[in-house]
């Protein structure tokens, strides 16, 4: 069906949402603070101000039968497209929403408005339609064969299939930590860990799908609904009552989203959660006098800012023998973003690359030699922005750094 | 089941002609009750009622008070409707806004008068009336902003105060010279409150023009709502003293009351009744004015910036808005 290009439904942002774009007073905290329009960039349109300003420029546009008449098609096209650049010109890191003084949720703000340019055929961008071919033919955003998600499970006769065994926990592995051979490591050492600690864990194999979070985050709703309801529907074929996830934006999208996506809320935990617990209850036999390291720790957007998980790997870290926890000076609520999110990789790397380096001077002024995450896809780009500062300091998991603690 | 969909078809459209009956009889209502209020009232003891000055303007001044409150209404009615083209929880998503309204009103009275009414009302006077979370990010900046906030709840309590002694009860201390109320409400009061705003709105203009920090960018909305704030207080200070100055009735005083009124006296020119009628005249088109501004400027974040925080506040953390 063909979509008039010069129209926007509003349907699908919620009414609150619509109220807070009136409620900003153009302050400016958050244009500042923005990693992209602000920091990086320094352009107003793509500040959370300039996109607030452009939001309600549209609308009293549109619903202005005067104004309306009196700007044309072409003009309101151009209008819309603007605003679709600037929406999706962001890694939706929610530090806007930190830093507004009257607190908008801003999160909710943009997740929502890209749904509305999509159900109005203003979005995606032309670079996200790959991502979500690959997830509708291959559920996964990597363009990777299904027959080769669990490829990093082959050798390890500990892991299960849920499907079929008796488990305590579900491990639900995501694509990045599947797919990517840098990354699946993080997978291995999780399933170490729960091998010490006694612990039965099974995963889904090529039976996991995609948790939709690259979806939602560009506004692809129905279609990360669908994914949704297929994944609840393989969880149920388990027997877990719990499903651990070494990644953020699984977290955040199991935990937060999946609920009004489904109408399931899940008993899905992250992976710092499970370490501080099996480390809090001594299961987990940690060496004892290794050599001291100083470490500092990148909270990911997704488990920070979206969904309040700050204490739990610093929890972590502390009960690590040897290991110091030197703090960046942006740390926790205020935690600069590693660039990646929202979409924004596969948009615009080169601002992404431009952000996380910042990261990673962040880091390098702490004068640790050891930047801990723990989410795969924090990871990726914080090791690639590294690697072109010259590997000043060495991006690990959070998984690694316990691994290596283990006896 | 082509019957079974007719009848669907008939009862949405019945539903959707009650809601927007519904809607337009819940304007017409407000506004008839703000504009008889308005009308009804005997204006009795204005500075310009029966002191000789040309009634014109107390007339003209009463039907331009109905129209700009009605266009503040209207306005409000229609930033809310566009609010209504969203997601409303408990709502059918295709409903029409009018229909969403009403479900939205119901769903925020039930929030507000519930057993969590005293969490609501801590979280509004922390949030909405002190905005704690400005007042750590900026002291400076909360107090040049709660100067103006505060300054103009002030001068409308002290108005809506003024307005009921008078016009309801005759009361003779706010007529008096040496009455409480004339003293204390209609001169101390209002130059106080007056003068927070004007000593808030300096500190704006000075950020904005003058310091101009990064991330502050001035656009002609920004200029305009300035400007339209300190053109009103500034031409009511320069009213009373103008007032003060042409031993207007009413405008008898002590310096030490009327404190602001009687600096801007010392350089105000003696006048006319009828002239000083025409600058009251003046004053109140400029304020009625930006009555009808506000629902379509950034003003219009002090009716949604404390709805939203209100809001936010129904709505947890972390958890997706129904």
């Amino acid at each position: 069906m063909k979509r008039d290009k010069s129209r926007i439904d509003l349907s699908s942002i919620p009414a609150k949402s619509l109220v807070e774009f009136d409620a900003c007073t153009r302050c400016g905290e958050c244009s500042i603070i923005c990693p992209t329009g602000g920091e990086a960039e320094q352009v107003e349109e793509r500040t959370p101000r300039g996109k607030i300003r452009a939001v309600r420029k549209v609308v009293r546009t549109l619903r202005n039968p005067l104004r309306a008449a009196l700007t044309s098609e072409k003009k309101m096209e151009r209008m819309l497209s603007d605003l679709s650049e600037s929406v999706y010109q962001c890694s939706i890191c929610g530090m806007c929403m930190e830093a507004c003084p009257l607190s908008l949720r801003t999160i909710e703000m943009w997740e929502s408005l890209r749904r509305s340019l999509v159900d109005s055929g203003l979005g995606p961008k032309e670079p996200h339609e790959a991502l979500v071919k690959s997830i509708e033919n291959y559920d996964n955003p990597w363009m990777q064969p299904r027959m080769q998600r669990a490829r990093w499970a082959k050798k390890i006769k500990s892991i299960v299939d849920a499907t079929k065994e008796k488990i305590d926990l579900l491990y639900y592995v995501g694509c990045t930590a599947s797919y990517d051979p840098e990354i699946n490591r993080v997978a291995q050492n999780l399933v170490s860990i729960a091998e010490k600690a006694g612990l039965r864990m099974g995963i889904l194999g090529k039976a996991e799908k995609c948790c939709g979070s690259t979806l939602l985050r560009i506004g692809e709703y129905e279609r990360a609904r669908k994914l949704a309801l297929e994944n609840v529907d393989i969880f149920r074929r388990t027997d877990a009552d719990r499903i651990v996830t070494a990644c953020a934006g699984c977290y955040k999208t199991l935990a937060q989203d999946y609920p009004s996506l489904t109408g399931t809320r899940l008993p899905v935990f992250h992976t710092t959660q499970l370490l501080a617990e099996l480390l809090s209850e001594d299961r987990l036999p940690l060496k004892k006098d290794p050599p001291g390291l100083a470490v500092t720790y990148h909270d990911p957007c997704h488990l920070g800012r979206h969904t309040q998980m700050y204490d739990w790997p610093r929890e972590i870290i502390s009960r690590l023998p040897g290991v110091t926890l030197v703090e960046m000076e942006r740390n926790r609520e205020r935690s600069r973003c590693c660039g990646a999110g929202g979409g924004l990789m596969t948009l615009n790397q080169e601002i992404v690359f431009r952000i996380a380096g910042m990261r990673i001077e962040d880091a390098e002024r702490t004068g640790a030699q050891v930047l801990v995450t723990s989410c795969p896809f924090c990871q990726q780009t914080l090791v690639e922005a590294a690697r072109r500062r010259d590997n000043s300091v060495k991006v690990i998991d959070i998984t690694d750094l316990v691994i290596e603690l283990l006896e | 089941m082509n019957a079974i969909e007719s009848d669907q078809a008939v009862a949405k459209k019945r539903d959707y002609l009650f809601d927007r009956i519904g809607l337009y009889l819940l304007i017409f209502v407000i506004l008839v009750i703000v504009s008889s209020i308005i009308l009804v009232l005997p204006y009795s003891n204005t500075y310009i009622g029966d002191y000789g000055a040309d009634e014109i303007y107390l007339k003209s001044f009463v039907y331009l008070a109905v129209v700009s409150t009605a266009v503040l209404i209207l306005g409000v009615f229609y930033n809310i409707m566009i609010w209504m083209e969203g997601r409303v929880s408990g709502a059918d998503q295709t409903a029409p806004p009018a229909r969403k309204f009403f479900v939205s009103l119901g769903k925020l009275m039930r929030s507000v008068f519930s057993k969590d009414f005293g969490k609501i009302l801590r979280s509004f006077v922390l949030d909405v009336i002190f905005l704690r979370k400005f007042w750590s990010i900026s002291k400076v900046r909360w107090i040049v902003h709660g100067l103006i906030l505060f300054g103009f709840i002030g001068i409308f309590l002290l108005d809506v105060i003024t307005t009921v002694a008078l016009e309801f009860f005759d009361s003779r201390s706010f007529t008096e010279p040496d009455g409480w109320g004339k003293l204390w409400i209609r001169d101390f009061g209002f130059d106080l409150f007056g003068l927070m705003i004007m000593i808030g709105l300096a500190g704006a203009i000075v950020r904005r023009f003058v310091m101009r920090p990064k991330q502050l960018v001035t656009g002609a909305e920004d200029v305009v709502s300035v400007l339209f704030l300190l053109v009103v207080v500034l031409s009511g200070f320069v009213l009373e003293g103008i007032g003060i100055a042409s031993g207007i009735p009413g405008h008898e005083s002590h310096e030490m009351y009327s404190f602001v009124g009687y600096l801007f006296s010392a350089v105000s020119p003696a006048v006319s009744v009828d002239a000083y009628a025409q600058i009251w005249f003046l004053h109140a088109i400029v304020s009625l004015a930006l009555i009808m501004y506000i629902p379509f400027s950034k003003l219009f974040h002090m009716f949604a910036a404390p709805l939203a925080m209100q809001l936010n506040d129904i709505v947890k953390r972390g958890e997706i808005a129904p």
